[in-house]
């Protein structure tokens, strides 16, 4: 089919007159997943919102504002959307933002895949839109060889075009001018051509709608929706004046042009969106005959996603991130650690030897023992987090999820729901809101529930201090990996279990583009890395400080009003040397407070997993946010030895606790209670209190459960 | 030959000739360009009923079991 960019007389083109702004400009960016609007949109805003290189990144509205353009306005960054009939939740957040007509909407484009890409442009023009066409991703197209006439393709479609370098910030200063360009002078009317048959339908229809349904702009839009047979939009126009004559209008003209064409009328409008691009493309891009840009890729991808070597290949990448967290972060820890354990010190020595100021206790044991505990942490998070880095910005991830379908269908899941599992590595939060890329309900809900037995971050800590406490140096990076992989493989039975009970039904079909591999920027590496630093170290100063402080006083307070200790010496019942005497009284300064009472209260619920009551406490805590764990055990400790200890925590815990007790904590902390954040997120995902308090009441029924196998086996072994 | 995309095994190449899955996910291989119509080249195919990944102008886009059932293609 030919077509021209010609235009022709129709009410689809009619001119508009837009308003004068009252409120101040918005900005939307549009585009298919992957295209590079987060970076345009951090290049714009100076904002650091998280990018890399696969589909599905972004699955919220972003707002920022650009100061660099002429009139101060809000930039929102979308998620990525094939077409404007959303398919998946993420997509209708995009549509969503479409339809509520931004005042400029820049559509970013990769530049190499512009046959597809630009169908979403064609749908915006349609929604009357007033658009900014973003190349995006130059360097990829000019390294293929291809040159694209931009004078000539902003002179045929009317609005400025622009070619852009996104993650370098190349081209930024163009794309704020055009910006500004489009704001002042908004298109008047759109030159788009569907082909005869087509436009004549759609004008046709246009024309039938009641004045209500009929927006100067996008009259067109609405047109199709009705052709096609979308559903709200039906229901919307049918239920105004007049509105069901344009209804009935529409299914006419669906059935003669199925008839016509012998195929679905969805199916052919879209041909013909193909179609006005194939046209737009051949008077504006030039590039040699064959050009194969993935010849890289392909090569890479012959060997990582081999049928047989590709799932091994991805267990030992994943070991090998877990042997870094543990042998390199292992030197600076020590450092700060050390760092700490002075700073702790030099405190203690602005009171006098044996003051029992509350001040000192509190910035000592409390402060310095609370959260300085969780901040030696932090190499180990980095280093994590550099280990997802190399996951993410390669585009490696998105090979994990193909490699990985197979396996997930037999637990009723598919490859999809692997990215959000993978990305609750890094905290849950994220990774719940990751499974708006699944298209099925049943699948996100079973995604969702599942996902907090991903180890995330912030259980890191716990294993950091856990495992080398329990495990000779040769064992530590293995039992790491297979605490993750114990997860993981909880998550898909449990899957399982969801999908054969409360989450029956079919499975979606799997399909998903796989992007080019990248190779990843230091730039972009190392400020993920310091915006993680700066996540980590910003919890720790608020968050945990603040339930580091409120544990702290529940284990100081009340103190006993006399110590047994000392009646006993006084009737010289007992023998002891005075350092003895302190640690006899801090113990029982800890068994009279709140947290010893409250922990003594519930041991017995929790003794036949082997906890006593001071683990107790520190679980508690623990719902908080996952890292209190260490926090509580840091504070107890140093308030058990009045400070003056100088053993680490972890030998102390090794001391106190045999190693069985260490495998059932790390199971029942690995999979019950998942934070208060997690549950939160968990009922605004699934829309229901019922899902958030069954993911918290079952997970933690199983981690007892599984505790309690683990307690009571082992003691018959040993 | 015309065979269904399940049957094609790695490097083939095929021409879609037609897709019998529903309207959503019809509409999805389009925008990633797998249209009717549309060539491809077979990069990987996994055993046991497992997805398969093409690439095709420059993209490449995996495919789950059951959708690659529904794709009848012409090889050769
Ligand atoms: N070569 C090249 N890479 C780019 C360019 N712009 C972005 N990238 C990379 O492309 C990948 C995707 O970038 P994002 O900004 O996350 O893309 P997005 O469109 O926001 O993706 P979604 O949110 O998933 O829809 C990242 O790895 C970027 O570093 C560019 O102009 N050239
Ligand atoms: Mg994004």
């Amino acid at each position: 089919m030919t077509l021209t960019l010609l235009e022709s007389p129709s009410v689809l083109s009619a001119p508009r007159a837009r308003p004068p702004r009252a409120r101040p400009l918005r900005v939307a960016l549009a585009g298919n997943p992957n295209c590079g609007k987060t970076s345009i949109f951090n290049a714009l805003t100076g904002a650091r919102q998280h990018v890399a290189n696969y589909a599905g990144v972004t699955v919220e509205r972003r707002a920022g504002t650009c100061p660099l353009l002429n009139e101060p306005g809000e930039l929102i960054d979308l998620p990525g959307t094939y077409s404007l009939n959303a398919y998946s939740p993420e997509e209708r957040v995009a549509e969503a933002e479409l339809l509520a007509g931004p005042d400029v909407v820049v559509v970013v484009t990769d530049s190499t895949q512009l046959q597809r890409h630009l169908v979403l442009l064609v749908q915006v023009m349609q929604l009357g839109a007033n658009p900014v066409l973003c190349l995006n991703m130059a360097d990829e197209a000019r390294a293929a060889g291809q040159t694209i006439d931009v004078e000539q393709m902003e002179r045929l479609l009317g609005f400025p075009v622009v070619e852009t370098v996104g993650h370098r910030g190349e081209g930024i200063d163009r794309l704020v001018a055009a910006i500004d360009r489009a704001a002042r002078n908004p298109v008047e009317r759109h030159k788009l051509v569907l082909g005869e048959d087509l436009d004549r339908a759609l004008d046709d229809i246009a024309r039938a709608l009641p004045p209500p349904a009929r927006p100067e702009q996008g009259a067109a839009w609405v047109a199709t929706r009705l052709l096609v047979g979308d559903q709200r939009q039906t229901r919307r126009v049918a239920a105004l004046d007049g509105g069901e004559e344009a209804v009935a209008l529409a299914r006419l003209h669906r059935t003669r042009l199925e008839a016509a064409t012998g195929c679905d009328i969805a199916v052919f409008v879209t041909e013909r969106y193909f179609g006005f691009v194939d046209g737009l493309l051949r008077e504006v891009r030039h590039r040699p005959r064959h050009v194969d840009t993935r010849q890289l890729t392909d090569r890479i991808d012959a060997v990582v996603v081999h049928r047989l070597a590709g799932l091994p290949l991805f267990a030992l990448v994943m070991f090998a991130v877990f042997w870094l967290t543990f042998t390199v972060g292992d030197y600076p820890m020590g450092w700060i650690d050390a760092g700490i354990a002075r700073l702790g010190e030099g405190l203690s020595q602005l009171w006098p030897e044996g003051s029992d100021s509350p001040l000192r206790s509190l910035l000592v044991d409390g402060m310095v023992g609370g959260v300085g505990g969780v901040i030696v942490f932090l190499p180990n998070i980095l280093l994590l987090f550099l280990g997802l880095a190399f996951l993410e910005d390669t585009g490696y991830m998105a090979r994990a999820a193909f490699l990985t379908d197979r396996l997930m269908h037999r637990f009723g899941l598919h490859g999809k729901s692997f990215i959000p599992l993978v990305t609750g590595f890094g905290c849950s939060i994220p990774g719940i809101m990751a499974t708006r890329t699944l298209e099925n309900e049943r699948d996100r809900l079973t995604t969702m529930l599942v996902l907090p037995l991903m180890s995330c971050g912030a259980r890191l800590p716990i294993w950091m201090l856990l495992i080398p406490a329990f495990f000779p140096p040769a064992w530590r990076a293995p039992t790491l990996w297979m605490l993750y992989g114990f997860g993981i493989a909880l998550a898909l039975l449990l899957a399982l279990t969801l999908r054969r009970t409360l989450l029956r039904g079919d499975d979606a079909p799997f399909v998903m583009e796989l992007p080019p591999y990248r190779q990843p920027t230091l730039r972009s590496v190392v400020l993920k890395m310091l915006t993680r630093s700066q996540v980590y170290l910003r919890k720790a100063g608020t968050t945990i400080l603040a339930i580091s402080i409120l544990l702290w006083a529940a284990t100081t307070y009340p103190k006993p009003p006399s110590y047994q200790v000392d009646a006993q010496l006084a009737k010289g019942e007992l023998a002891l040397a005075p350092e003895e005497v302190e640690a006899r009284r801090a113990a029982e300064d800890l068994e009279h407070s709140i947290a010893g009472r409250l922990g003594r209260a519930l041991a017995p619920v929790f003794a036949p997993i082997g906890f006593d009551w001071k683990i107790v406490t520190a679980m508690i805590g623990a719902f908080a946010a996952k890292e209190v764990f260490v926090a509580q055990m840091g504070i107890v400790y140093s308030l058990a030895d009045g400070g003056q200890g100088t053993d680490s925590l972890r030998a102390l815990l090794a001391r106190d606790y045999s190693p069985l007790v260490g495998i059932s904590l790390m199971v029942f902390l690995l999979i019950a209670a998942p934070c208060m954040a997690t549950i939160a997120v968990t009922r605004r995902e699934s829309g229901s209190w019922r899902w958030a308090l069954l993911q918290l009441g079952g997970l933690t029924a199983i981690g007892y459960l599984l505790a309690l196998v683990v307690c009571q086996l082992g003691r018959l072994v040993i | 030959m015309t065979v269904r995309l399940v049957e094609c095994s790695r490097g083939d190449q095929v021409r879609i000739l037609r897709i019998d899955a529903g309207r959503g996910a019809t509409l999805r291989l389009m925008n990633m360009g797998l249209g009717v119509g549309a060539t491809a080249a077979v990069v990987q195919c996994s055993p046991l009923h497992g997805p398969l990944l093409l690439s095709h102008g420059g993209t490449e886009v995996a495919l789950g079991y059951h959708l690659a059932e529904k794709i009848l293609v012409e090889k050769d």
